[in-house]
């Protein structure tokens, strides 16, 4: 029970430090409301769980094309189904952050909004296939094989294709690392920042587990 | 009162949703494992 109460007093923190100390962005540097840029302690941690779920999706389908062992292959679709979750998280804080600065909610010809518009759709692909094949040993083989394929390629849409196509994007992409390799922030909002991720990861980890566990229930309860 | 407040009270309580939602699923969970072994 310990460390949940670590989890929610570390979120508890963080909430508060966001909005409580100044902005992370300058207010000279600020393309609409300076206060709108806190969001900043909340997108980045979603899109990095997003990112991380569809990795351990992907761990768990190679595991399961080696083993054929089905849990493996619950695994991966409950990291799918909360890599998705925190995908389309990040995409609403975007969208209201995109909305507060740039003017609009969605713009296609933004790199950005449209390569998160493509892992969307892909994994909503994922989902709708799994739920078109009845033998569960095929749809375990074609998901498993789906999924380590989405994931390099939400890897490649997430920090890739935005960084090439950079002349399309407004997106900031120098504020956490610059391309020196440097860190950015200043102390108060990196040890928010670093703090956020931390606490998300320690929620994913949780929220996964418990997934797992059901998945695993209810996997029994079908084949019993 | 400064909108940040605001802000930080709803997204707190939010938070306190979800957490407390998480924790009775967790108990939910833990009697339905102990009842299928027992």
């Amino acid at each position: 029970m310990w460390w949940k109460l670590i989890i929610f007093a570390g979120m508890s923190a963080v909430i508060i430090a966001a909005f409580v100390t100044p902005s992370p962005m300058n207010p000279e540097n600020s393309l609409g409301p300076v206060d709108i840029y806190r969001v900043f302690y909340f997108h980045v941690p979603q899109a990095w769980i997003a990112s991380l779920a569809f990795i351990v999706s992907m761990i768990y389908s190679i595991r399961y094309l080696r083993t054929r062992d089905i849990r493996y292959d619950i695994r991966a679709a409950t990291a799918n189904r909360l890599g998705l979750i925190f995908a389309i998280l990040a995409t609403v804080t975007g969208s209201i952050f995109a909305r507060m600065t740039w003017g609009e909610f969605w713009n296609w010809t933004e790199i950005r909004e449209v390569s998160i518009f493509v892992l969307l759709l892909i994994y909503g692909g994922y989902f709708a296939l799994r739920a078109a094949v009845a033998d569960p040993d095929t749809r375990a083989n074609l998901a498993a094989v789906m999924s380590i394929i989405f994931a390099v390629a939400a890897l490649f849409l997430i920090f890739v294709i935005p960084r090439v196509y950079g002349a399309f994007t407004q997106h900031p992409t120098d504020s956490i690392i610059d391309r020196g390799g440097q860190i950015t922030m200043g102390p108060t909002v990196r040890i928010i920042f670093f703090g956020s991720l931390a606490v998300f990861t320690a929620l994913f980890a949780w929220i996964y587990r418990l997934s797992v566990r059901v998945a695993d229930m209810k996997y029994r309860a079908e084949t019993e | 009162m400064d909108a940040n407040y605001i802000a930080m009270i709803v997204t707190l309580i939010i938070w306190c949703g979800i957490f407390f939602y998480l924790v009775s699923l967790d108990r939910k969970v833990n009697r339905l494992e102990k009842n299928r072994e027992g």
